[in-house]
């Protein structure tokens, strides 16, 4: 079955069995395997990827309910040339130790950062309510997204940011950073054409 | 994950249109959070998939005189998140921004709740206090039935084709002199993203002159196969003045509902406790909320003088 959908900016046409999700797609036909597959059943949240700006367990959708959607992977999140400012926080905080379900606790973050720039405490907790790490006991975690989210708001210049409205608010037509980047599984990146067009959520007629 | 067939249509009149030509046995996929794994795990099998999931045309929350309308595939973060429930139906609001996690409440859906019925399901004990009725499409048309009844039906609920289409409330026109009130609790192995171990919605619509509750709805979750409204104290709470101590005379009393749901089971001695504390939770939020009803703030200071 032909499924065309958007992956990091890139626009794919795949050829795709419908029993696949949309885990399966990104690692093993698109060699994404940034999401890793933790418990395989929406427990851990390490395959957690953006679908349309919002946070997603990738075990648990199959990967022709993504058609026409726009998926952001861990890979897509380095702007041209450098981490994303979430990334360099963990690094920098210490966020990191085993690394397994890094990639998933950066993606909860970002849908949480992009729908609320300057989260409280209590929200970051509730944002990451779907991701378990055995390792560092989240404490580290949580600084590591304070801190990006208090560099993003000192930094209000919108080209240096992401520019996104807020997807709890339903708003459409979001945009993705310019240059987003695609890794490989070597690791290596090429950068992806054009910005990423990214409709968020669900209207909400009341 | 066994073999299916997946159809993926992108309207209404579309998927209706394909029901007709699929032979074989039909499921319907929305947010995929239970289904998937039930298809991976082979505990549900089927000839053809039917995904409504992009189904933009069933995804909203309105509201006109009589009633508010949630469509099939308005997801729980969508239903928490809205402004109108947190106004007029607001244990299912609560119970929509207490399901599972982000992630989860990004794709599950109100009526996936429905259909899944799970014994646990959180918003099905809040649906059922709002008296949620149930609007089916399928192959021979549309038709209505109370979720009370839905949830009773011995066996399948839905005939083969059909699906639910719309979620609705009725709408309290506000009989001018009383006030309403509603909340949702559960209690789980931990504070988020928890399987509820009991879950419980209550709401009261009270006179605004003396306080007195001229009608109470209380459902209970995992309490038995499915989750249920209990008439006995129901007629309890009715004809009582509302206030703090009433919540205690609650608990009690749904202490007997669950030495009579579950007696004998190993989780009687637990529940029966849980009940409690559960039942001073969801009170404590109804006295908050009664806080902004003049007459009741009124009424608890005329008492205190
Ligand atoms: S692998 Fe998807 S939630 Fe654990
Ligand atoms: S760093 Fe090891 S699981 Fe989180």
């Amino acid at each position: 079955m032909e499924l065309r959908l958007r992956v990091n900016g890139i626009a794919h046409t795949l050829e795709v069995e419908p029993q696949a999700r949309l885990l399966d797609v990104l690692r093993e036909q698109l060699g994404l395997t940034g999401a890793k597959e933790g418990c395989g059943e929406g427990e851990c949240g390490a395959c957690t990827v953006l679908m349309d700006g919002l946070a997603v367990n990738s075990c648990l959708v199959l990967a022709h309910q993504a058609r026409g959607r726009s998926i952001t992977t861990v890979e897509g999140l380095a702007a041209a040339g450098g981490l994303d400012r979430l990334q360099q926080a963990f690094i920098d905080q210490g966020a990191i130790q085993c690394g397994y379900c890094t990639p998933g606790m950066l993606m909860s973050a970002k849908a949480l950062l992009l729908a609320e720039p300057d989260p409280t405490e209590e929200q970051i907790r509730l944002a990451l309510a779907g991701n378990l790490c055995r390792c560092t006991g989240y404490v580290n975690i949580i600084k590591a997204i304070r801190e990006a989210a208090a560099g993003e708001v000192a930094l209000k210049d919108p080209a240096a940011g992401v520019r996104v409205g807020k997807a709890a608010e339903g708003e459409r037509g979001q945009e993705l950073p310019q240059g987003v980047l695609l890794g490989n599984e070597a690791g290596m990146a090429e950068s992806a054409p054009a910005a990423g067009k990214v409709l968020s959520g669900e209207g909400e007629a009341v | 994950m066994p073999a299916f067939r997946l159809v993926c249509p992108s309207t209404l009149g579309e998927a209706l249109a394909i029901l007709a030509d699929l032979h074989g046995e039909i499921i319907f996929l929305n947010g995929g959070t239970d289904l998937i794994l039930q298809l991976k795990e082979g505990s549900r099998r089927a000839d053809w998939l039917v995904d409504l999931s992009q189904l933009d045309e069933l995804n909203y929350i309105q509201a006109d005189r009589e009633s508010i309308r949630i469509g099939g595939t308005t997801t729980f973060a969508t239903t928490a998140r809205s402004p109108l429930l947190w106004e007029e139906a607001r244990c299912l609001a609560q119970a929509a921004a207490q399901v599972g996690s982000t992630q989860i409440r990004n794709r599950a859906t109100l009526a996936g709740n429905i259909v899944t019925a799970s014994a646990a399901g959180d918003s099905l004990p809040a649906l059922l206090v709002l008296g949620a009725e149930v609007g089916i499409l399928g192959p021979l048309g549309r038709r209505r039935v109370s979720l009370a009844q839905f949830l009773a039906e011995p066996g399948p609920a839905l005939q083969r084709g059909e699906f639910i289409a719309e979620i609705e409330l009725p709408r309290e026109s506000g009989r001018g002199e009383s006030w309403i009130v509603s909340a949702f609790g559960k209690v789980g192995s931990r504070s988020t993203v928890t399987i509820a171990r009991l879950n419980m919605a209550v709401r009261l619509e009270a006179e605004a002159g003396d306080g007195r509750i001229q009608a109470a709805g209380v459902a209970l979750g995992a309490l038995g196969k499915t989750p249920f409204r209990t008439g006995q104290v129901e007629r309890k709470l009715a004809g009582c003045q509302f206030s703090e101590t009433l919540g205690r005379d609650l608990a009690e009393w749904l202490t007997a509902v669950v030495d009579e749901a579950i007696p004998g089971r190993y989780s009687q001695a637990y529940k029966r406790e849980a009940i409690r504390g559960l039942a001073y939770d969801v009170w404590g939020e109804l006295l908050r909320q009664a806080v902004g009803w003049k007459s009741y703030s009124s009424l608890s200071e005329d008492r205190r003088k």
